[in-house]
């Protein structure tokens, strides 16, 4: 088993299996691109710190069968560990997620998107912005348009 | 730093695909960037389950200040009353409709499927019940929309002539998936019309599920029989339903040409009083992963014939016969709760409590007992 090379943002390095990192597609296409290499591979979006927990994910998942099924819409189900491995403050959770949008690695993306519509569920518009500390910026004038536009799906 | 009002808009959008429509109507207040990737989400299915929710609607689609209705890919209506003024002035403002569904369609005539077929082009998934609509709006519908892939009449009474088969082979060559009520379909009845009317469906070639209730023995019979060395209607066939019709008389020959030409099914539904067990055992062989088998007016299966495709077909999850086929006794696993989920219909309640009837359906739970089970010996 070939081991990969993975430079973070912040310079550090992780010497992780082929495989492993295969999960993510960015590098294995990089992979498949330059052939057998020596050096690292620079990734300049994402921190030491976030590359550890991708990695963690990709590990515990190295086995997984590739799926692009895209049928499961709308639903919240996440598989313990991974809601365990979720359990992470905000900042770091919005980093995987970013992570994963780069790296280009869906399952993990997904996972990520699915817990945060978790935190959303269930709470009114005002809920969300102090959970996530958002500004509203609309006008008084404006949310009550978008109330009126919107009515038909109020409390279904 | 990050935080969730700083995700790039598609990921939003992403977490909403997650959330159910209330969900959505929140997020879009929440402020601009929300609204940017929720609304089209909130918007994209339109369910219509009351009268009031239709007027909302309609409202918001005339009065709105962007064209909301261009999110929309999904329509559907359960309410009562739902007409072709309300269609009219809906479907106007919904070009990029893909998929409409309707189960109380009783007062959508063609002059809805006309408006359809005129401004939704891109229409891939068409479900009516109970609706007035004929032949010629299916003709129109299948000349204007060129991506139909889903198509479901269900209680149609004006599909009343097999031209609707010829109307079908000649414009929705994308079909893949058709469900028809032929019942008012008089003409089927007529040997060369039913002919005729398999020659055009066999157009369809794409077709991976093919559901016609309430058809004619002579038709379902050319329908299986028209398999022949050098010519496969329906390759790619995953789900082929002609159950819920008069008895058949397709024969062991032909049903086995039919499942050994066409190995992508997964479910089969026929009634035929003549196969045996040399049908079974084909399905095991031919098509070991199979999930779906209801074979009704069939009496001549075995036990032992039953069991072994059971064993064979580890992915099998449902299995329907008639009365009269498999007694309850030959089968001690289901005896034991028979009243549960998976017996239905013994012959009388009385002798179901006596364990005197016939095994009907047979679902996960009883397969499995009986793949745990132990092996059949032989006849």
């Amino acid at each position: 088993m070939s081991n990969v090379r993975l430079l973070s943002s912040d310079n550090e390095e992780f010497v992780v299996q082929k495989e492993v990192a295969e999960r993510s597609v960015l590098i294995k296409n990089m992979l498949e691109d330059v052939g057998e290499t020596d050096s690292a591979i620079p990734l300049p979006n994402v921190t030491a710190k976030v590359l550890k927990k991708v990695i963690e994910w990709c590990d515990h998942h190295s086995s997984d069968p590739v799926t692009t099924d895209e049928t499961e819409r709308r639903t919240t189900d996440i598989d313990e560990w991974d809601q365990k491995f979720m359990e992470v403050d905000q900042e770091t959770l919005f980093d995987i997620i970013l992570a994963a949008n780069y790296l280009d690695i869906k399952p993990l993306l997904d996972v990520g998107c699915k817990t945060v519509a978790n935190m959303i569920k269930g709470k009114t518009a005002e809920e969300i912005r102090k959970i996530f500390n958002i500004v509203n910026d609309f006008t008084p004038e404006e949310e009550a348009q978008i109330r009126k536009e919107n009515e038909w799906a109020e409390d279904r | 730093m990050s935080s969730l009002n700083h995700l790039p808009l598609e990921i939003l959008s992403l977490i909403g695909k997650h959330l159910q429509p209330w969900d959505l109507y929140e997020c879009s207040l929440v402020n601009k960037r929300f609204y940017t990737a929720t609304n089209p989400l909130l918007w994209r299915t339109l369910e219509l389950f009351d009268a009031e929710t239709l007027q909302k609607v309609i409202t918001s689609l005339v009065d709105a200040r962007d064209s909301l209705g261009r999110h929309v890919r999904d329509l559907v209506t359960y309410c009562d009353g739902f007409n072709d003024n309300d269609f009219l002035l809906l479907i106007k403002h919904l070009p990029h409709l893909v998929s409409f569904t309707s189960e109380a369609a009783d007062n959508l005539t063609d002059n809805s499927l006309h408006r359809l077929a005129h401004y939704c082009p891109n229409l891939t998934t068409l479900y009516l019940r109970l609706s007035p609509v004929s032949l010629p709006s299916i003709i129109s519908l299948s000349q204007h929309c060129h991506q139909l892939r889903d198509v479901c009449l269900d209680a149609c009474p004006n599909i009343s002539s097999s031209d609707f088969f010829s109307a079908l082979a000649h414009g929705a060559m994308t079909l893949e998936r058709l469900q028809v009520d032929v019942s008012q379909m008089l003409d089927l009845r007529e040997p060369r019309i039913a002919d005729k009317a398999v020659l055009d469906l066999a157009v369809l070639d794409r077709l991976t599920e093919l559901c016609l209730w309430y058809a004619p023995n002579a038709f379902s019979e050319r329908i299986i029989t028209l398999t022949t060395t050098d010519h496969i209607p329906w390759p790619h066939l995953k789900d082929i339903d002609l159950s819920e019709s008069s008895y058949t008389h397709l024969t062991d020959r032909q049903f086995v040409a039919f499942i050994q030409s066409h190995p992508d099914l997964t479910s089969i539904a026929l009634n035929s009083s003549l196969l045996t067990n040399t049908s079974l055992h084909a399905i095991a062989i031919y098509l070991p992963s199979v999930s779906s088998i209801t074979l009704l007016s069939c009496r001549h299966f075995t036990h032992l014939a039953v069991r072994r495709l059971i064993r064979n077909c580890p992915r099998l999850t449902s299995f329907f016969l008639s009365e009269g086929c498999l007694w309850i006794e030959h089968f001690p696993e289901m005896r034991e709760a028979p009243f549960k989920m998976g017996l239905i219909a013994t012959t009388t309640t009385a002798a179901a409590t006596s364990g005197h009837g016939y095994v009907t359906a047979m679902y996960t739970d009883d397969l499995q007992q009986i793949r745990l089970g132990p092996e059949p010996g032989d006849e």
